[in-house]
């Protein structure tokens, strides 16, 4: 690794320690990609900075837009969910971010797996997956 | 260049600078960065100045994030990430914190 290139030169902008950093670039930064909607950047972004329970609350809403989104979002929703996938599991092993919030983002993926398993036929799985995750009908 | 009755002429660094990355700065972020850098050379100014100078270059580092594009290069800008979205560890960051 791996350190980052704006790490590196961190003496130049005269940010000498990680919370520095942080503080003047890296959380300031999330938060102007996620207003530009740069969903997956910012949730880096937080990560990086340690933000765990705003990486964990940004998914969740970016999840739920997507679920809504006619047509399940496209490519980009895909990739969004791959990497809440990845970023809940890692969270999970290690305790990260608040259990709820966990929770929240976890039911989001159980209920987009309902909606696939639906558009494939099968209803069975569907119903599985959304009737015992969720404890709620999704389809 | 801003020009004042009541002050000096006075050139903006980190305006000039914008105007020239912004150019390429999706494309070419690293380079762009190189840059943006210069503008803290003017850090050591007296009073507040010189604070201002960095917030200046500060905010440009925090455009050139936000609008470079995603992919291998943004990851390069902003450290290594596995595919499970968390950092990568090494001797160099541990001491670096």
């Amino acid at each position: 690794m791996q350190t980052g290139v704006i790490e590196q030169a961190a003496p130049l902008l005269k940010l000498d320690d990680a919370h520095n950093l942080n503080a003047e670039i890296f959380v300031p930064a999330a938060r102007q990609a996620e207003e530009s909607d740069r969903v997956l950047q910012a949730i880096k972004l937080y990560n990086l900075a340690g933000e765990y329970t705003t990486v964990i609350n940004s998914l969740a809403i970016a999840l739920g837009t997507t679920l809504a989104t006619p047509g399940g979002g496209g490519e980009r929703a895909r990739s969004l969910e791959a990497a809440a996938l990845d970023i809940i599991r890692h969270y999970e092993r290690v305790g990260r971010a608040p259990v709820r919030a966990r929770d929240a983002v976890v039911k989001l993926l159980r209920i987009r797996e309902a909606l696939d398993a639906k558009a494939d036929g099968r209803v069975d799985r569907a119903l599985e997956v959304g009737v015992h995750s969720t404890n709620q009908y999704t389809c | 260049m801003s020009l004042s009755s009541s002050l000096p002429p006075a050139l903006s660094l980190s305006t000039l600078t914008w105007r020239y990355v912004r150019q390429f700065v999706r494309l070419d972020s690293k380079e762009a960065l190189q840059y943006v850098y210069t503008v803290t050379l003017g850090a050591d100014q007296p009073s507040v100045i010189g604070k201002e100078q960095l917030e200046l270059a500060w905010d440009l580092v925090r455009r050139i994030i936000v609008l470079a594009n995603a992919g291998p290069a943004w990851d390069e800008l902003v450290g290594g990430f596995r595919a499970d979205g968390m950092r990568f560890v090494c001797v160099s960051s541990l001491s670096f914190a």
